[in-house]
């Protein structure tokens, strides 16, 4: 997941719920950084093309629906050097490509 | 004459005279940090994601406490400091161009209508530059005068919300809809969606 990729929203929280976004609601990643491990989503209403919400979405309430073309280099653009961008095969890569979860799948190790 | 008399008189000032106001908080200064070098959570996160963020003083986020309005929560120690109303020129407003050729205009585009809204007006992708131009103008002139909505406020940031104004050669006139905003430190702008809804 990175950058402009579509991702889908896993798991309802309150958090979620208080900006009327629920399990199943679909939306695009429009910040390259990952602050606070989430990813930072607006969510479109189909049709009108207007936002309904922007929030921070957790990692793992998280999945991929279709991925932006940018390129890793083009995700690193106007990021500042070492910060987190992507997340891959259950890590979080940073914009050096080391990761910095050290368990797959456990964002917080 | 006690030691805190006269505090909050220019803050009364401000009021007045729609003062401008940069909001310093200590929780950065003590972790030597701002919202672009922390990726842990911090301490006071949204202290921190707003850590000298320029603000009209009439529209500035606040806490509940009226007598520090820009308290954001119970023991914040977020100072506000006096600054002069930027100019246009001073605001570095950024919208990124790859929120036009590779989201509005891109295939998921189409998904949720914004393809669609863009095309009625007469543009397409190839408009992405001079439409990034065009917002990043208009954004930095009505920030300078203090024309946008606060919006949401998280720890990703303040979001402010900036009225667009766009020709339509399709429709030959103007069309006016609502653009989203992050505040960055020090006159910054960062476009978070070109079109967040029509005006109401």
């Amino acid at each position: 997941m990175k950058y402009l990729d579509e991702v889908r929203v896993i798991k309802d929280r309150e958090e979620y719920a208080n900006e009327k976004v629920f399990m199943g609601m679909e939306g695009t990643i429009m910040h390259p950084e990952i602050r606070n491990r989430a990813f930072y989503v607006i969510f479109s209403e189909v049709g009108t093309g207007e936002d309904i919400a922007d929030i921070p979405v957790r990692i793992e309430d998280l999945e991929l629906v279709s991925e932006s073309n940018l390129t890793f280099e083009e995700v690193c653009e106007n990021v500042i050097k070492g910060f987190p961008v992507l997340v891959k095969d259950g890590y979080i890569i940073d914009t050096e490509g080391k990761k910095r979860n050290k368990i797959p799948y456990d964002y917080n190790s | 004459m006690g030691v805190f008399d006269g505090i909050y008189d220019w803050i009364e000032e401000a009021v007045t005279d729609e003062k401008w106001i940069m909001r310093e908080s200590r929780s950065a200064l003590s972790l030597n940090t701002d919202r672009n070098l922390r990726y842990d959570p911090p301490t006071c996160s949204i202290c921190i994601a707003v850590n000298k963020c320029w603000f009209r003083w009439d529209k500035m986020p606040r806490g509940t406490d009226p007598l520090i309005p820009h308290a954001l929560h119970p023991n914040c120690k977020c100072k506000i400091i006096p600054v002069s109303a930027p100019q246009k020129e001073e605001i570095e407003a950024f919208c990124d161009i790859r929120k036009f050729n590779e989201y509005i205009f891109a295939a998921k585009g189409i998904e949720n209508g914004k393809i669609k809204l863009f095309s009625s007006w007469g543009y397409t992708i190839n408009h992405s530059e001079m439409l990034k131009d065009e917002f990043e103008k208009q954004a930095a002139q009505q920030y300078a005068e203090g024309e946008y909505q606060l919006g949401k406020l998280d720890s990703e940031g303040q979001r402010i919300n900036i009225k667009i104004e766009l020709w339509s050669p399709y429709l030959k006139k103007i069309v006016y809809f609502v653009s989203g905003w992050m505040v960055l430190p020090n006159k910054g702008l960062s476009c978070n969606t070109p079109y967040g809804r029509k005006l109401k």
